[in-house]
């Protein structure tokens, strides 16, 4: 898998936004502990919907992040064709 | 100090909201690793849900007619942001309510008719305006 960003060339950190639940509790002294944080989302589904629906952004511009699942696809796409044409 | 209530179970301590976090994401050769986002020493992904939990609760405690919603069905309101982390009910409200005074409010004039004395006090002890301001100095 390889993960860049388009408009800085970033690919080591990146940032997804992910729902959580919180449970929390007043305490007397009017400050707020939380006591539990629940993920709500998974994160193997928005990085697998990143092209549809955009979550990664680059930690350093902001911007969308590309997500390359199988970086040797070009290199097999381009063998297909080259013995498709040897058949040929 | 009483700040939330939930009506159903009577519980004013736990209680549970949905926020966004944030986290980190860095690709390596053997695969993704997700941890928190750190910005030098700075914890972003902890600051970004303590951050949105204290809005949101900021938001039910200083709007709490906008976070309530009118369930035709129950005939009850309901919160659209809290619920009771003890029992799940979405009742969950302020202990009392500015259209339901728990002290009847004095009429503005009247209140200032009463308060009349000490604020002529108040005026005595306010140098700041006792003196003109300066606008032109020969």
């Amino acid at each position: 898998m390889k993960i860049t960003c388009p408009s800085c060339g970033n690919h080591k950190k990146f940032l997804v936004p992910l729902w959580v639940r919180c449970t929390f509790r007043f305490n007397e002294d009017g400050t707020i502990s939380i006591l539990h944080v629940k993920q709500l989302e998974s994160l193997e589904e928005k990085l697998a919907n990143q092209n549809s629906f955009p979550a990664l952004s680059c930690c350093e511009c902001g911007a969308e992040a590309e997500i390359e699942f199988n970086e040797f696809e070009s290199i097999d796409n381009r063998k297909r064709e080259k013995m498709a044409l040897e058949a040929i | 100090m009483i700040k939330l209530i939930c009506i159903d179970c009577g519980n004013f301590t736990f209680f549970e909201t949905d926020v966004q976090g944030l986290k980190g994401v860095e690709p390596t050769e053997e695969g993704i690793i997700i941890n928190d986002s750190f910005v030098e020493n700075w914890n972003y992904s902890d600051e970004t849900i303590r951050g949105n939990l204290t809005d949101i609760i900021d938001y039910v405690l200083k709007q709490p007619d906008d976070t309530l919603r009118f369930d035709y069905e129950a005939n009850k309101y309901y919160n659209i942001y809290i619920t009771c982390a003890r029992c799940g009910s979405r009742l969950v409200t302020i202990p009392s309510s500015e259209w339901n005074p728990t002290q009847e409010l004095l009429p503005l004039d009247d209140e200032l008719l009463e308060n009349r004395k000490d604020f002529q006090q108040l005026r005595k002890e306010r140098s700041y305006e006792n003196n003109l301001p300066v606008l032109w100095k020969p």
